[in-house]
């Protein structure tokens, strides 16, 4: 799954709090282009069962979120529904 | 060589500054908030780290609310234009530091009207000189923490409860205190300070620290990295200082260098030697040291009948580095009396002992005594 911030520093933030207050692993990436209408945005990739943690977690940072995409894989292709 | 110019730069730097900067350059190399590599994003964590840390250091709430500029003199520059408009009134004080003066200044020229409170002849600003000043046009107070020519450190917090009391912000330049002594900035309105004095980084980094809910326009205008497809700065912070490519090497530098003084809390040690420098000049019948003793790093002294800056000379030629002049402080000159030649300043750094202290005055007093 993916959450999608504004900004690379935000992303480090919620990684970072992410592992060491939640024991959740996580990784930035490149929010993908068919998901931002800004452009160059940032993204935490975690897995689906740990939704809500990443929630209570931003809102304890004050990091808005501003979508949650689950991914669905079809053959080679990756499939983006927002939440 | 003895260093006593830590006023203007510290140095030597702590070794693991010196690694950051060559481990950046070879193993990483990547610009940090661009693209989403992996030395990118290691990049980019370096700085979320140096923020970390820097909040750790000062208690600052919110650490993506400290951006980082090249040196202190852009942040107060990025202070002082993001906040203050014609017609809004600023309150300096006349120990600051040209940084501010001469950016105040173009303030007034931008059509702002600038007050100046005076210190004492020690250096000292009291508070109540500063809110006699205050109008219902008052926008920014801004005062430097501790005069780098005298050391002198001023009550920065009881000048912010008067701020507060009558909704002016404010801004305090840290410069000659980050770093030097301990500083809860958890109630400051924005603070500005370098990255390569008494925070151990290398030049080319100073930060610019604003609280939530301050309203203020960036200095620059670019690429942050984020919001592209926008004609228009992002509105968050850091992204909205954040405009061009960072100096990432060096704020892999300040990290460590912030993480050293956690580490080893340098300001006993830092006191101590001030302290005996300047009870060691004191004790030097011609020579007089303007400011209190309690004091940061720079100690400034006048010495009876010769130029600050003939001592200097001689003192170079021993292999003695001080700094002699008006030290971009002639506002402070004037305060203290030393406009007319300026004075000789011995800053002594964390790394420096006492027995640095005793050749440079040994050389000193042959000098003088000549």
């Amino acid at each position: 799954m993916l959450a999608t911030v504004a900004s690379v520093n935000s992303a480090n933030r919620l990684k970072v709090h992410l592992s060491d207050k939640y024991h959740i692993p996580s990784r930035i990436i490149q929010t993908p282009s068919s998901l931002t209408k800004e452009g160059c945005g940032y993204s935490l990739k975690f897995e689906d069962k740990h939704k809500n943690a990443v929630k209570s977690c931003a809102a304890e940072l004050r990091i808005n979120i501003r979508a949650f995409f689950r991914e669905e894989n079809t053959g080679n292709k990756v499939n983006y529904v927002k939440e | 060589m003895i260093y006593l110019d830590n006023a203007a730069t510290t140095f030597p730097k702590p070794d693991a500054v010196i690694s950051a900067v060559t481990d950046f350059l070879t193993k990483c190399g990547a610009s940090p908030g661009r693209g989403s590599y992996d030395s990118a994003l290691h990049s980019s964590e370096i700085l979320f780290r140096c923020q970390e840390n820097i909040a750790t250091l000062f208690s600052i709430p919110s650490p993506e609310r400290i951006v980082f500029t090249k040196n202190a003199t852009e942040a107060i520059n990025a202070a002082i234009f993001g906040t203050v408009l014609p017609g809004d009134e600023i309150i300096i004080s006349s120990m600051e530091h040209n940084s501010v003066m001469r950016s105040s200044h173009e303030a007034t020229v931008r059509g702002a009207k600038l007050k100046i409170a005076h210190a004492s002849p020690t250096g000292k600003v009291d508070p109540s000189s500063i809110e006699r000043l205050i109008s219902n046009k008052t926008k920014l107070i801004c005062l430097i923490h501790s005069s780098n020519v005298s050391g002198t450190i001023n009550d920065i917090h009881s000048v912010l409860s008067i701020a507060k009391k009558h909704n002016i912000l404010t801004l305090f330049d840290l410069s000659q205190s980050a770093g030097i002594i301990p500083i809860d900035a958890s109630l400051f309105d924005m603070a500005a300070f370098s990255g390569h004095k008494g925070l151990m980084g290398t030049m080319g980094t100073g930060c610019l620290y604003v609280r939530e809910g301050i309203s203020i326009k960036p200095l620059l205008y670019g690429g942050t990295g984020s919001y592209s497809e926008s004609a228009r700065m992002p509105d968050f912070f850091p992204d909205l200082f954040h405009a061009g490519t960072l100096n990432a090497p060096g704020i892999a530098a300040l990290n460590e260098g912030v993480k050293f003084i956690l580490r080893e809390g340098v300001y006993e040690k830092e006191a101590e030697i001030t302290r005996y420098l300047y009870d060691s000049l004191m004790n030097i019948p011609s020579v007089t040291v303007p400011g209190e003793r309690e004091r940061t790093s720079a100690v400034s002294i006048t010495a009876k009948g010769f130029d600050p800056i003939f001592i200097a000379h001689e003192l170079n030629r021993e292999g003695i580095c001080v700094r002699a002049g008006l030290h971009c402080a002639p506002l402070a000159h004037r305060t203290l009396g030393t406009i007319e030649k300026g004075t000789l300043r011995f800053s002594p750094g964390f790394f420096t002992e006492k027995a640095d202290i005793d050749i440079a005055l040994m050389s000193f007093k042959k000098i003088i005594e000549k």
